[in-house]
């Protein structure tokens, strides 16, 4: 009997790698879906955002949810910002909800230079020169939305 | 919580919990460049409670983790705990959904959900505070890598809920998975 039992005892092992799949069935097909969704929506996105690549572009920087305030040397407002008209490079500071930031500012690019924050995620992101790629520094409640200039006029009239 | 639990259980959910911070301190270390994504390591820790000790224990381990581990980093009641903390609880409603009511679906398939729903979570927090929809420019890609370590957490926990020797220390009934 003792010997049997032995001989026996093996066999699980391929049974358990042949059902692995069946299995795993459901959560193969839920992880597939979602993939399958989530990419479509991604690739759909950069298939229309690829229309609007070399562009002139406009940022608004936006703190929770509201338009901000920047004041240029002749006390205008000038947010949203064209960055068609900018041709030299420079800096803006913006207070955020817990720290300033440094928003730099060249032809048809923005970025956050440097920023309080402890994730550093909105400075990670790096300059930015096509639409529909916010900067979000959410610490801060800063998100920079950049559009093209057609889509900004069309917006304000 | 109307059962005892025995010295090796509390011994076991103080590590657990210990586990989950480390992971989730540890993690928060790690940059991706993309505001809310990590490993979610600690999201492992969560499900594996889950399948041990159940609801409440794991609610408490999961509240305690995110309150705890903010504190450590320096974000508590910033934006980062709010995004952290519906993510937690929104990915362990879903996981013990997944693991109560849906039998079909083994732990990688609570994980993968779970991982998911913690994106979504953050992502819903980002679109409230900031007030644009725009926050969702980061969704597909945090959601794709949600997938990837939601599936390779999902497995670890299952090979962990195979060990004989920590689940009768636990005092864990394998029918409840199969």
């Amino acid at each position: 009997m003792e010997t049997e039992e032995k001989i026996e005892q093996p066999t699980p092992k391929p049974e358990r790698k042949k059902n692995f799949f069946l299995k795993h069935l459901w959560d193969f097909v839920l992880l597939g879906t979602l993939l399958i969704g989530t990419a479509s929506v991604y690739i759909g996105r950069a298939i229309v955002n690829s229309k609007d690549s070399n562009k002139d572009i406009v940022a608004t920087v936006l703190f929770e949810g509201n338009k901000m305030e920047i004041l240029d040397s002749a006390g205008k407002n000038r947010n949203p910002i064209n960055l068609a008209d900018i041709n030299e490079y420079e800096e803006i500071e913006i207070q955020g909800r817990h720290t300033t930031l440094t928003i730099a500012l060249k032809h048809n690019s923005i970025c956050v230079k440097e920023s309080g924050c402890p994730g550093q995620e909105c400075v990670h992101e790096g300059w930015v020169s096509k639409a529909n790629h916010p900067i979000v520094c959410a610490h801060n409640g800063i998100y920079i939305e950049v559009e093209t200039s057609s889509w900004s006029d069309i917006i304000q009239g | 919580m109307k059962k005892k639990f025995t010295v090796k259980q509390i011994t076991l959910l103080a590590m657990l919990l210990s586990l989950a911070l480390v992971l989730s301190i540890a993690e928060s270390f790690i940059p991706f460049g993309i505001p809310g994504l990590k490993l979610g390591l600690a999201n492992m820790v969560i499900l594996l409670a889950i399948y041990y000790f159940g609801f409440w224990v794991a609610l408490a381990i999961d509240i305690l983790r995110v309150v705890i581990s903010s504190i450590a980093v320096g974000t508590f009641l910033a934006m980062g705990f709010a995004m952290s903390m519906a993510g937690a609880l929104l990915s362990f409603f879903v996981m013990y959904i997944f693991y109560r009511w849906f039998k079909a679906f083994t732990p990688v398939g609570t994980s993968v959900a779970g991982a998911y729903s913690h994106a979504l979570a953050q992502i819903i927090v980002g679109v409230i505070y900031l007030g644009n929809w725009g926050v969702f420019y980061y969704f597909p890609v945090m959601a794709i890598a949600s997938l990837i370590t939601g599936t390779f957490n999902g497995f670890i926990v299952e090979l962990i809920l195979q060990n004989k020797y920590l689940a009768t220390a636990v005092g864990y009934e394998k029918s409840k998975t199969s």
